[in-house]
């Protein structure tokens, strides 16, 4: 806990500026047979998101749905055993954390999908963890958001998630790494609607873990904020190449 | 138990009263209900209600193996129940926003529950159990399990050099309290629309809003946790606008905790523990009991309504048969227990038959009596 987060000359522990993303990489349609994919590396962080659907719900949702004509959303996170650091960890099926992680990417997402174009019809999001350093949550959320659009799923706007932290001397860091959450400092993931038009930023999902005080929530909210605003723009450019990538395969082969 | 389906009449009710600014309870938009904490005889239980919820906490101590990452830290381990379900959403949730605001937020002193680094330390164990949900469990389930570990004491123990311990028991030794650094709070604001925020909202307007946004807050207006429940979009500026406000009331209920445990310390050295007695309001009626009614005072009111109001009769009278059925059933079956079968009884039995022809209130009250007026008739 003594390792001093922000040096001096401003540095932090991996050498990034206070208000500096990690190297942020993603790429859409990576698996084959599946209706939408996409693998996302926020630092070393990596992340593989896959959908299937929409399609005819299964009897077994269909039952947990009581037979209602509701879209079905199902998301199911893996941590791969070898995604952490030291020794194999075992697969926990049903732990808590998980399930946590389940049920909010579950409401994150049924708050942008359009919903009413979905009814009587499920929609499967699998989600597997293959590396972890930090800011998993907001990692799969933005490989989900890819892979939603790849999949041609409607959303309202992109969502876009970020964490930030705080310094002891009430400095908020973007994108927080493994080693800054453990040494201490608040984490707050934040998943949020970018600035688009007239309509104003809106929040998605919030998330925060250890105490500060009050005044400083300002300043970490803004932080996480700008943060989603960048990773908006990384996210865009990447669905932007792709689709002028798929236009042109289409051209040349015909 | 499934969840009863919420009516569209019932949602749109409670949202054209939120939109007027009004609640179904009377409340303010920012209004509280009210808090009621009360210690059990034991160190470490309580029972807190906030409105008609109630959640009973209970915290239980055991020594264990430390954590290979922090040996000479102690482990808290909090566990919420329903009765629902196993596994319910509503469960994992609370659990892991309980877990954030209590354990993450490093409020108790772990170092003091060591016993011997890397080999002994005391495991707390706080177990939630939610008795009664009419909205927002969270703030009550919180509450209770910040109370009941500052409530709490454990045994004193000695260690020897060779890497062995006493736990004394209370009559040897007094028992020690837990170390509270500070008492988070949690508050609960439904989202109505993602603009209005709605304190301490019901279980139905819970439904209705379908999402929440949960401060943990100190009475030293410090952030502990922060948590988005359901499906909403928000702005960042009402949820910094509903920190300040839950900032203003974490501050009055740590006060409430604080006050709650100092009476009861003081209850204590008088040795006039009340328990959890003191929970059971009085004035309020707990059974359906009422006095036996006798059948020609009924039939003399039906006639004088029905010489008022001719339309009203055929309500009246279905209502009131129904009355005498249940009251004739109620004094048959307080008399079969006490076998007393006079004359008195087969005439009721013999009047209750012939309202029961009359009614036609086919329910199960009035199939098991029949079977004990056959039996009555036998005896007879």
């Amino acid at each position: 806990m003594a390792q001093e987060l922000l040096s001096l000359q401003g540095l932090r522990i991996d050498g990034r500026r206070q208000n500096e993303l990690r190297q942020i990489q993603c790429r859409l349609g990576v698996l084959e047979r599946c209706d939408g994919s996409a693998y996302m590396l926020h630092g070393n962080t990596k992340v593989i998101a896959s959908i299937s659907g929409p399609k005819h719900p299964t009897k077994n949702s269909a039952n947990k749905n009581r037979g209602g004509d509701e879209f079905i959303f199902n998301v199911r996170v893996k941590f791969a055993t070898f995604s952490k650091n030291g020794e194999r960890q075992k697969v926990v099926k049903n732990s808590k954390k998980l399930g946590e992680i389940e049920i909010n990417l579950k409401n994150i997402f049924k708050s942008v999908i359009l919903v009413e174009k979905y009814e009587k019809s499920q929609l499967d999001l699998n989600i597997e963890i293959l590396q972890t350093d930090g800011s998993e949550i907001c990692t799969v959320v933005n490989a989900a958001t890819l892979a939603l659009i790849d999949a041609g799923i409607c959303m309202k706007e992109y969502i876009c998630a970020c964490t930030a932290s705080l310094t002891n001397d009430g400095v908020a860091l973007l994108d927080v790494s493994h080693l800054e959450e453990i040494c201490g400092g608040p984490t707050l993931t934040i998943a949020a609607l970018p600035r688009t038009g007239d309509h104003e930023q809106s929040v998605a999902y919030v998330e925060l873990s250890q105490k500060f005080y009050l005044k400083d929530l300002n300043k970490i909210f803004d932080c996480a904020l700008m943060g989603c605003e960048k990773i908006r723009g990384i996210l865009d450019e990447a669905i932007r190449s792709n689709a002028f990538e798929l236009v042109n395969s289409e051209l040349t082969n015909n | 138990m499934k969840e009863t389906i919420l009516s569209n009449n019932e949602r749109v009710f409670v949202e054209k009263s939120i939109e007027e600014v009004l609640r179904i309870d009377k409340r303010q938009l920012t209004e509280f209900r009210n808090l009621g904490i009360f210690f059990g005889k034991k160190y470490g239980s309580v029972l807190v209600s906030l409105g008609d919820t109630r959640v009973f906490a209970n915290v239980s101590c055991e020594v264990n193996i430390p954590k290979t990452t922090r040996p000479n830290e102690g482990t808290v381990f909090i566990n919420v129940e329903m009765s629902n379900e196993k596994m319910s959403e509503s469960c994992i949730v609370t659990t892991r926003i309980l877990e954030r605001t209590i354990r993450d937020s490093r409020c108790i002193d772990l170092e003091s529950l060591c016993i011997i680094a890397e080999e002994k330390v005391w495991n707390l164990r706080v177990d939630v159990s939610i008795l009664n949900n009419e909205g927002n469990v969270t703030d009550c389930a919180c509450i209770a399990a910040v109370s009941a570990l500052a409530h709490f004491k454990r045994p004193d123990c000695t260690t020897s050099g060779d890497g062995e311990f006493i736990i004394h028991k209370s009559s040897e030794k007094d028992l020690i309290p837990t170390v509270l650094h500070h008492y988070p709070i949690c508050m609960t604001y439904a989202l109505f629309k993602g603009k209005i925020p709605i304190a301490d909202p019901t279980l139905l307007e819970e439904r209705v809003t379908n999402a929440g946004l949960t401060l943990g807050i100190n009475s030293y207006k410090e952030i502990c946790s922060l948590h988005m429940t359901g499906v909403s979009l928000t702005s960042p500026f009402l949820i910094q606008k509903c920190s300040e406000m839950a900032a203003e009331r974490a501050k009055h209920v740590v006060e409430f905790i604080k006050s709650t445990l100092e009476q009861d310390s003081i209850d204590r050295e008088k040795s006039n523990v009340k328990g959890f007695k003191q929970s059971i309001i009085l004035t309020n009626v707990t059974s359906n009991f009422c006095d036996e009614q006798s059948i020609d005072n009924n039939a003399e009111e039906i006639s004088e309504v029905a010489s008022n109001h001719d339309e009203i009769i055929v309500v009246s009278q279905e209502q009131k048969f129904k009355k005498i059925d249940e009251n004739t059933i109620s004094t048959t079956k307080w008399k079969d227990e006490n076998e007393e079968t006079s004359s008195s009884d087969s005439e009721i039995i013999t009047l209750s038959q012939s309202n029961q022809e009359k009614s036609k209130v086919e329910s199960m009250q009035i199939d098991s009596s029949d079977d004990e007026e056959k039996e009555t008739i036998i005896l007879n």
